[in-house]
Formats: C-alpha cells, structure tokens, sequence
C-alpha cells in the first residue's frame, strides 16, 4: 500500500492549473530534489548555470507531473523514473555522438569553456598563489575559518573596513599578517576575535584589495 | 542546497566557497578549478578535520602517555618532545609556550592563575614574538601591568633549549613592534635542570638562571626583582635585556611631569628637552636601519670594498645610538623622582632639585656635542674644565673625537641627502 504524501495531492491540484501559482512555487521547492537527483545518476555536482543534465531532468520533471496519477505510486518515486530514464538517454546519445564525431569533444562539458569561466578560474588560482604568501592554504581555510555565522559575518565586517585603511592594507603586505592592535583600536574590536578569524579574515582582504571581483560575488 | 565555487580539488575532496563560508565537500566526476555547482549537506565532507585544539588535545595524550612509559621504566626526561624549544613567559601572568623548529607556538600552558584568565587558545599558530606581544596586550588589557604608568615593565622570557632563534626573533621584533617597544624584555637562556627546578619552587624559570635564588623571596615579583639594582646586574651577566624604545620611555615620563605642579616655565623646557632627545634618539634609529640596509646590500653584492665600509658605517651609527640613549639616565632620574615624590617620599626642594641637576646636565651635553665637532683637541680639554664628567666611552681620546665627527657628518648628509 503507498502512503500518499502532501506532494502527490499537490501534483493532483497543479494537474487542474498548470499556470496557476502554484505550479512555479512547486518547481522551486522541489529543484533540491531534482539537483540530487541528477547528481546521483550522473555521478557528478550540478553546475549553477548552463547544465545540460539540469535542464533534461527538469523536462523529465514537468513531464510526470502531466503524466501522474495515483496508481503511478508515489509523485517523487515516478518523478525519479521518469528522470532517470531521460538521464540515460542522453548520456547514450552523448556517448554514441562522441564516438562518432572525429574531434574528441566533450558533449556534455562543451558548454563549460566559456570565457566567464576561465576568468573566474585564473581568478582562483592567482587568489591561492596570494594566500600561499601568507602561509595559508583552502584547507586551512575551512579548519580555522569561524563556525558560527554571526561570528563569520563579524568577521567580513573587520575585512571591509580594514581593506578601506591603505596603512593597515600595506601593513598586512608587507608584514605578512595583521595589524592587529591598530585594528582592534580603530574598530572597536577584541584582539582575540580578531586573531580568532585571522585567515578568513586576510583571505577577505586579499579579494578586496587584489580585485578578485568574481570571487567576490561570492562574499555577501 | 547550497551554491559554492570550487576553489580546489585535492585527493581526498574539494574546498568550495560557498555563501562567505569554506566547506569540505566530497569528490565527484568532473570537478574542476572555478567550477560554479550547487551541493548538498550530505555532500559535506568530514574526513581528517584538525581543529587547532583537536590537535593540541592529541598532542598532549601522547606526551602525558609517554612520560607514564618512561616512569615505568625508569629515568624521568621529557621524551615525547613534540617542541623544539620551550619559551616561558613571566610578567607576572607567568605563561608556558612550545615552540617548533620555526619559532610557531605549537602548545601553551598558563602557569599560574592569573594566566588561566587570559585568552590564550588564540596563540597556537602564531609565531613567538606575536604570541609575546599578545600575552603583554593582554596582561596590559587585565590590568597585571601598566604600560603607560612611572613603573618599567619587564617581561621575563626564558628559553629551554633555544638555539638563539628565539631570542633572536625577539630582538628583531621589538625594533619594529609597538607593543614590544613598551616593555623591558629580560631574555635569558636556561637548562632542564633549572627548569624543572623553577617548576618545583613555583618560580619564574628566568630569575633561577640569574643565579640569585638563594635571595629570591618567594612573593617577589618581576618588577621588585628588576627593580633592585644588584639583582638586575646579576641577571645581565646570565642573559641581557633588550631595552624599552626610548621614545616610549619619554613619552611616559613627559606625560607624568605633565601632571605635577611646578613651575610652568621649567616644566616645559624639561619636557622639550626631553622631547628634543627622544628625536635625535628617532633620527639615530633610522640612520642605523639605514646603514644596515646598505651592509646587507653591500654583502649581498660581494664587493669587499663596500661590505667593509658599510659596516663600518653600521656600527658607528650603533654606537652613536648607544651614547644617545645614555641620556636616559637623565629621564630615569626625572621618572623616579616624581615616582617617589608621589609616594611622598621626597623632601619639597628635592624633586626641584633633581630637576635643575637633569636640566644643566643636558644643556652642557648640548655644548660638549657642539664643541666635539671641532677638531681642535683644545676644545676638548674645555670638557674637562667644565667639570663635564666624560661618559663611558671616554670623549677625552681624540681617535674617539674624530669617529664621533664622522658620525655627526654623516648624521648631517643623511638629514642632508634625505633632504630633510
């Protein structure tokens, strides 16, 4: 016997009006389903922007939410289906086409040498070759950086400002590590919050004054 | 769901940044450099995580395991030396920091209980002379210590098992370091013998090495120990001290004779007098970071010529420096003379006195310093007439006469080439 979930009554009501609200509040809450779940058969992360798995499953998705009905089972469980097979079929496609084709040409990645990505790329690595001038390393990045939100938030705001002080900026340069008591008389802040963050908070700085603009989009 | 940008991928995982947060994630097909994906929580990636702490905690099981073995078997000596150097730092708060072959504090231990309220997790990671200047902000910060009061600060560091790097980063450190600049750092090095002798008495491990502890009270502190003269004279034979920045010095006594009612007119001159020392101490300073600058260059260059002549230069200015800073003599009698006064100690004309002594003695050094430029040995023999006692390094000698005129030349190109 299928226990029948809220979604399965939702689809059965979206059914009715396919442009009412309703059916764009469903598709939104339901894209952590469907990114999983294209993950999971394709083995790899889904790409924000431009994914070619992404964008079959979610036609596979629309799909069985026209062709549901009850003794389909669960909505999610046929959604599942109905998803993998498309995966599948394309991923033969892909295959069958690079085979064939006489430049050995990535179909599904095609998309992903764009310019935009290899900026943000170099990017990336010239941001890690500065870190490595203070010793710091993406692991230790993760291990030291603050667990805490707030405190991370704190952290950003100790950033900013210090990155707008040109002698505190020349000083963390030229010193390799933070001008922690000017910092912490200027902006009012403990010492020991400050030395608490002390690599998330260069790493900040680092983007700010170097300019790593498309890194930085991903600072709020 | 969450959205990150790969930042790396390693072996094991990847970091990603993801909404003003570094994350772990697992690996997947694919990932590359700059890759923009979304992941989820079961995508985070947990494997070897090293806090700071974690990592102290498993350091310590391992150290505290092996000395219990080695109870066991026999012989008490520290075996599971995962430091490199041990650094104790006595102000009073008394600290115990490890270090590693690169002078990185690697572990701490707040000795005493006015330790244990200091934050001190922060100092693993940092490099010794950061992990003292912070332990003195924070002292400074509880009140143990006042930086900007009539009492000199010591901070007493002993080093076990130093190669001289530590002292060394230490002795660097407080050129440049403001907060270093504004204490007296007493260095000295000791052996595990004493330190496990200062353990066991509850003693800062630096006094043990001056060799006094015979006369050692147990509840002297640091300051009463520095403060007394003999006491401080022994310690410099075991180890030495590297001064407190003079400009700090005289911007503390400055303050102070702000505040004492005396006589307004000498009250500012003493304080511009001091003031005009504390520059020619700045000028000397720089004019001797100058010549080191150029003896590095000089040597970097192999030109045996410039190497000599650089050096030369360095150490003149060295020791140009050094008799500047002999004029402290002069802002320590002041210091201790509104010490004592405050403490009522001083009779009314006495601090009056003091005064007008440290005032002449300043104008004559004034003059000597301008007679000395001639190279008329006469003048010299004028030092001598006004009763002006030559300081240590014997002005009377005309070799030293002339040295000091190439100092005082160069000291004038220098304000002359830097177009000052």
């Amino acid at each position: 016997m299928t226990i029948r979930s809220d979604i399965d009554y939702t689809v059965l009501k979206i059914q009715k009006d396919i442009h009412s609200k309703n059916f764009e509040e469903f598709i939104e809450s339901s894209k952590p389903f469907i990114i999983s779940t294209v993950s999971k058969k394709l083995g790899r992360y889904v790409n924000i922007e431009n994914d070619d798995g992404y964008e079959i499953a979610l036609l596979a998705f629309y799909n069985a939410i026209v062709k549901y009905k009850f003794d389909k089972g669960t909505f999610l469980s046929f959604a599942k289906v109905l998803i993998d097979n498309q995966l599948i079929n394309y991923l033969k496609k892909a295959n069958r086409d690079k085979q064939s084709s006489l430049e050995d040409v990535d179909i599904e990645n095609i998309k992903d040498t764009s310019t935009g990505e290899i900026e943000l790329k170099m990017e990336i690595q010239a941001f890690e070759g500065e870190l490595s001038k203070f010793g710091i390393d993406f692991d230790t990045l993760v291990v030291n950086s603050p667990k805490h939100y707030d405190t991370r938030e704190e952290a950003r705001i100790i950033a900013r400002k210090t990155s707008k002080e040109e002698d505190l900026v020349k000083h963390l340069f030229k010193k390799k590590r933070l001008p922690v008591t000017e910092m912490s008389k200027r902006f009012s802040v403990s010492r020991k919050v400050i030395y608490g963050s002390k690599e998330y908070i260069i790493s900040i700085i680092i983007i700010i004054i170097k300019k790593f603009d498309l890194i930085k989009t991903w600072i709020k | 769901m969450k959205q990150g940008v790969v930042m790396k991928v390693y072996d094991s995982h990847a970091v990603v940044l993801a909404e003003n947060e570094y994350v772990k994630i697992k690996l997947k097909t694919g990932l590359q450099q700059g890759q923009e994906i979304f992941f989820a929580a079961d995508d985070i990636y947990y494997g070897a995580v090293q806090r700071r702490d974690n990592l102290m905690k498993i350091r310590r099981f391992a150290a505290v395991a092996a000395v219990f073995v080695l109870l066991v078997t026999g012989g008490f000596f520290f075996a599971q030396e995962d430091y490199a150097t041990l650094v104790m730092v006595d102000i009073n708060p008394s600290v115990q920091l490890e270090l590693d072959e690169d002078e990185i504090v690697t572990g701490y231990e707040a000795l005493n209980d006015d330790a244990k309220t200091l934050g001190l997790e922060v100092v693993i990671g940092m490099k010794v002379d950061e992990a003292v200047e912070y332990i003195i902000s924070e002292a400074d910060a509880h009140d143990f210590i006042d930086l900007e009061d009539l009492d000199d600060d010591y901070v007493l560091i002993a080093t076990v098992s130093d190669d001289g790097d530590v002292e060394e980063c230490l002795r660097e450190a407080a050129l440049e370091n403001e907060v270093l600049g504004k204490v007296n750092i007493a260095i000295a090095k000791a052996t595990r013998d004493e330190l496990e002798e200062a353990l066991g008495a509850k003693v800062p491990l630096g006094l043990i090495v001056s060799g006094k502890f015979a006369e050692f009270e147990e509840d002297m502190s640091v300051q009463e120990f520095f403060d007394n003269e003999e006491l401080r004279a022994e310690f410099e034979q075991a180890g030495f001290v590297i001064k407190e920045d003079f400009g700090h010095k005289v911007d503390r006594v400055n303050a102070h004779l702000q505040q004492q009612e005396m006589n307004q007119e000498q009250k500012g001159e003493l304080i511009a007098d001091f003031n005009q020392v504390k520059e020619q101490f700045a000028e000397a300073k720089q004019l001797c970071e100058q010549t080191k600058e150029r003896y590095q260059e000089a040597l970097k260059s192999g030109d045996e010529e410039a190497i000599q002549e650089t050096k030369k230069a360095m150490e003149e200015a060295e020791l140009n420096k050094d008799k500047l800073e002999a004029d402290s003599v002069d802002v320590d009698k002041i210091k201790n003379g509104i010490r004592q006064n405050l403490q009522n100690k001083l009779e009314k004309n006495e601090l009056d006195e003091i005064m007008d002594q440290v005032q002449s003695n300043i104008r004559e050094r004034n003059k000597v310093q301008n007679k000395v430029n001639k190279t008329d040995s006469e003048e010299v023999n004028l030092l001598e007439d006004n009763g002006v006692k030559p300081d240590n390094q014997n002005s009377s000698d005309t070799e030293e006469t002339q040295n000091q005129n190439q100092v005082q030349n160069q000291v004038n190109s220098e304000k002359n080439g830097s177009g000052a």
